[in-house]
This record gives structure tokens, C-alpha cells and sequence, in this order.
């Protein structure tokens, strides 16, 4: 069970939670990935990991309104820091870029 | 042009070379977060009426001090800003969020050779400074906007 400060949640409470936000993303998101844990500087965080059709990441502009957005609904939907007191962080790849990678917390 | 403009015209000038390597994915993260970490240096100071010391301001502020009260500013249960217009309390919260995302970033670009960056992941990092620096224009007048500037430089207490 993590345990950040003041606060007590569980994996199977956060897991629902996320499910519930996830199912709300557009088809363009193939893939979400999420850890809870300490970020750089020893504070709670849970990051997500996201991957991303490449018709959403090309051009430029379409990725940022695709990633804007993904943003904008996880932490309004699922406000992860008044309520779990977790700050969100995100990363993003491309399903081309993600493609034969082995790194476990993407796969 | 100023300084923070420069850097991010750094950061994202880094991610239109035809193939970036990795030094120049891991350049670029770094900068966009050194871009806003300027911005808000230099607003806060511009406010400081004696010029000949703004200079010491500007290196009076610490990264720590920025995120941990960025973090807080971007909680509404710690700061509802409740009468205040609801689209300005939004883009100061998008700005402080992405003052913490940035600098987490930064720390894992700079730092955290086990991670492989993807142009994507860089583009929307590069991304978040530039919506941040949109936001902060159109909100730095507001008196929410300035009372985050002066907290920028006081410790929070624990």
C-alpha cells in the first residue's frame, strides 16, 4: 500500500479510478501505464505512461493538442493531488517508438 | 529578445534537426525547463523597483522552494483561489504544474542516463513550457499571478 503524507489509499482504489479516466480518453491513446511512487526529490507522485497512436504525434501541433488533452482529463477527472495528495507527471511515446522496447514499465 | 524567449528557442530548435540523438533530446527537456524557470525570475524581478539589485534577486531563488510551492498552488485543496475567475486560477495552475513536470523532467534528462527519451516525449515537454509561457502572458498582471511570484521565493513551511 503506498502511503503518502496525511493520506492512505490503496492500489485497488487508485487502479479503479484510473480505469474509470482512462475509459474517458480518445481512441488515439493505445496504451496507459501507471506507476505510484517518489519522484526526483523524494515526493509522491504517480506517472503515467502513455502511448500513442502516430497519426496523434504528427505534426507537431497535433501532438500537442493530443497530449494537452490527455493532460487536461486525467488530472480533472481523476485529481490525483487533492486527492490522493500524488502529483501527476506525464511521459508519451508513439507506438513506433514504443515498438520492440523492453523496458517493463512501458510494456 | 529576452533570455527565456532565447532558451525556448533553443529547446525547440534542438527537436526540428532531422534525426536528434539523444544529447540533443535530453538538451532540449533541460531547456524548456530552464526557459520557465527564467520566465518567472525575471517577472518577479521586473517588479522590484531598484534596478542595480535586481541581479541579486534573481539568484536569491531556489529550484526546491519553486517546485514545492508550485505543487501547492497547483493542489485546489490547498489553495481553492474560490473567488477568483475560474480561467485564471486554470492557467495559474497550469503554470505551476508545469513548473513541477518540467523540473522532474529536467532532473531524469540531465541525470538519468537508464532513460531513453523519444522525440515524442521531448516534443510534448517542449510543449508543456510553450503552453505555459501562453498562459503565464495572459494572466501576469492578475493579483493571483503576482502573489505566486513573490512565493516563489519563500520557503514553505512543512
Amino acid at each position: 500500500m503506498p502511503m503518502v503524507p496525511c493520506r492512505y489509499v490503496s492500489q485497488e482504489e487508485i487502479d479503479a479510478e484510473v480505469k474509470k479516466v482512462v475509459g474517458n480518453l480518445g481512441p488515439e491513446v493505445r496504451r496507459v501505464r501507471y506507476t505510484v511512487g517518489e519522484d526526483t526529490s523524494g515526493e509522491p507522485g504517480i506517472f503515467f505512461r502513455i502511448v500513442l497512436a502516430d497519426n496523434a504525434v504528427w505534426p507537431w501541433e497535433i501532438l500537442s493538442r493530443t497530449t494537452r488533452n490527455i493532460r487536461s482529463i486525467i488530472r480533472d477527472q481523476l485529481q490525483p493531488l487533492p486527492t490522493w495528495g500524488l502529483f501527476p507527471y506525464f511521459n508519451f511515446r508513439s507506438e513506433s517508438e514504443q515498438a520492440g522496447s523492453t523496458e517493463p514499465e512501458w510494456t | 529578445m529576452s533570455y527565456h524567449d532565447d532558451l525556448l528557442g533553443h529547446a525547440m530548435d534542438a527537436l526540428t534537426r532531422a534525426s536528434p540523438s539523444q544529447a540533443d533530446l535530453r538538451r532540449s527537456v533541460s531547456t524548456a525547463y530552464y526557459a520557465l524557470f527564467h520566465l518567472l525570475i525575471s517577472e518577479t524581478v521586473d517588479h522590484w523597483d531598484l534596478e542595480s539589485s535586481r541581479g541579486a534577486l534573481a539568484r536569491m531563488f531556489e529550484h526546491s522552494v519553486m517546485r514545492k510551492v508550485s505543487k501547492r498552488v497547483a493542489d485546489p485543496k490547498q489553495f481553492p483561489f474560490a473567488s477568483n475567475d475560474p480561467v485564471i486560477v486554470q492557467r495559474l495552475r497550469y503554470v505551476a504544474e508545469s513548473f513541477a513536470q518540467l523540473q522532474y523532467s529536467r532532473q531524469i534528462a540531465d541525470y538519468d542516463n537508464s532513460i531513453i527519451w523519444s522525440l515524442s516525449d521531448a516534443r510534448a515537454e517542449v510543449d508543456t513550457a510553450v503552453d505555459a509561457f501562453k498562459a503565464w502572458q495572459s494572466i501576469r498582471h492578475e493579483k493571483i499571478a503576482e502573489d505566486y511570484l513573490v512565493s516563489l521565493l519563500i520557503k514553505p513551511r512543512d
